[in-house]
């Protein structure tokens, strides 16, 4: 009897299969339209004739450009808040930002990752929240950051974080730093994961990196947390081949002496 | 006209303003909206047909019911987004009021599109990226696969396999069989004219050569690899069928009845 090479046979699962699609579908329906489309973009970065605004607070040149009084009556930023961003900082002038306090990052930092305008989770490092309010149903953990008190400052709260909620987020973040596998109990609400060099989705993250730069003094527009592979722009023959061995993401995780998150 | 976005904010909902505010924002929403529907219309959007005119007074809801995180203040920040949006123009703020709202109500659109048509059932897995470079992408092509790269060795020699099994399997198929493979192998529908015609039957007869092939190939398989992996048995299977249809289109260009569907795979 003629015996078969030993092969590892793994069937993607329909889930992934049609997390996929809904992505894609709601993000071709995004691209087209927004096609042709600058009127979310500021001046001092288009270089057109928007209306400009000014830097934020932090930036050599300028201070806040809005009054401080309308945000005089928010309540301090703390840990387990979900924020509204002032459109201020560049990611929030496009629309409403609204970011999860995860944990205290260094002495006046707070972790943030912001929701997602997309209704899907679109990568293993995006989780469904199972809020049904449109802006808060994906929380995009590859894209936390330690965002400076004084930016937060500058926001309005909105909503508290469950504390079921931070948890699970914690746990999604802490594995993606680790290069671990999330919790069993989460991996139907992550995104499907991303493999393909030409996948629409690594210009996505890279968007959405730019946009969470601004949140963060002293990032260069590179996700402090996640690095995926493919998104770097590769010549055809530097492509990786399929087997060779990829980076672990990120690397430790934990908290210092003072209870900070290492970010 | 600042008046009217001033007494919106003041008040919960457009419901509870005065007349002249309600017209004047349900009118500013229906313009925007239709805008954005027509610019998806334009682009080729799939599932635009299934797309319901709205009018100006739903067009305003949902972008009121879109934003909301929670029926109180709180829930409602986008409000305070929009005026402080407003504020860091150039001194033009009913302007830069309906610049914010224009962006909010492309969201809107995308999650009316997104519930309202173009499911994702719908949505053949063959459709096309566009813009993605010099070779055509489908969405299919970035579903994850089904083997592990680093097999690749092993997978060479299931292919091989299964081409010899093709090989071996398709010259001794019917001329029904033969045509269904090569008419699925050149992504043509079995009820298509010319894949009747050439076997000449019809699409359901030929439905059944095609099932009664696999079949045939799966028990096949089954026979001469008995006590195998059933994964492994179901990957050669799935390869021998790929490799059935190329070994079709060999076996047709012989045969002057597939010239028809031979044509329509060289004009693709």
């Amino acid at each position: 009897m003629p015996k078969l090479p030993p092969v590892e046979v793994h069937a993607v699962p329909e889930r992934t299969r049609r997390a996929l699609l809904e992505w894609l579908r709601e993000w071709a329906i995004d691209r087209a339209l927004r096609a042709g489309d600058d009127v979310g973009v500021p001046a001092h970065r288009s270089g057109g004739s928007a209306p400009r605004i000014r830097p934020p607070a932090g930036e050599p040149d300028g201070g806040p450009a809005l009054n401080a009084a309308a945000f005089e009556e928010e309540p301090a930023p703390a840990v387990g808040q979900i924020r509204c961003i002032s459109p201020e900082w560049t990611a929030a002038y496009a629309r409403p930002l609204y970011v999860a306090c995860l944990a205290e990052a260094a002495p006046d930092r707070l972790l943030v990752a912001p929701y997602g305008h997309l209704s899907t989770p679109g990568l293993p490092g995006e989780l469904a929240t199972g809020r049904t309010s449109t802006p808060l149903r994906v929380l995009c953990l590859w894209n936390a950051c330690p965002a400076p008190a004084a930016v937060l400052r500058r926001s309005w709260l909105v909503d508290a974080l469950s504390e079921r909620e931070r948890s699970e987020a914690l746990a999604v973040y802490d594995a993606l730093r680790g290069g671990t596998p999330p919790p069993d109990d989460l991996t139907d609400r992550l995104g499907p994961p991303l493999s393909h060099p030409d996948d629409p989705r690594h210009a996505y993250v890279r968007e959405s990196e730019r946009l969470m730069a601004d949140l963060a003094e002293g990032r260069t527009g590179q996700s402090a947390l996640l690095e995926y592979p493919e998104r770097r722009e590769y010549g055809a023959e530097e492509l990786p081949r399929a087997a060779e061995p990829r980076e672990p993401y990120g690397g430790d995780t934990g908290e210092d002496a003072d209870g900070h998150r290492e970010v | 006209m600042l008046a009217h976005w001033c007494e919106w904010k003041a008040a919960c909902a457009l419901d509870l303003c005065g007349e002249p505010a309600r017209a004047h924002l349900r009118a500013f929403a229906k313009v925007r909206f239709d805008r954005c529907m027509r610019r998806y219309r334009g682009r080729g959007g799939f599932g635009y047909a299934g797309a319901a005119a709205v009018d100006g007074g739903r067009a305003w809801h949902l972008l009121e019911t879109h934003l909301v995180v929670r029926e109180n203040r709180r829930g409602k920040r986008y409000k305070d987004w929009l005026f402080a949006r407003a504020e860091l123009g150039d001194g033009n703020r009913p302007a830069a009021l309906e610049s914010g709202a224009s962006l909010l109500m492309r969201d809107v659109v995308r999650q009316y599109l997104r519930s309202e048509c173009a499911r994702a059932g719908a949505v053949s897995l063959d459709r096309l990226l566009t813009d993605t470079g010099e070779k055509p992408l489908t969405w299919h092509d970035l579903l994850p696969g089904s083997t592990n790269p680093a097999d690749e060795a092993a997978y060479r020699e299931y292919d091989a396999l299964a081409r010899q099994l093709a090989e071996e399997l398709v010259p001794a198929a019917t001329r029904r069989e033969r045509v269904a493979l090569l008419a699925k192998s050149v992504g043509l529908s079995l009820a298509a004219t010319m894949a009747m015609k050439a076997a000449e039957c019809g699409h359901s007869a030929l439905h059944e050569a095609y099932h009664a092939f696999v079949r045939r190939l799966a028990a096949t398989i089954r026979e001469r690899y008995a006590g195998e992996d059933q994964a492994a048995l179901r990957l050669l299977c799935v390869l021998t069928l790929d490799h059935a249809g190329k070994s079709a289109k060999m076996c047709s260009a012989a045969e002057n009845c597939c010239s028809e569907i031979l044509m329509y795979d060289e004009g693709r």
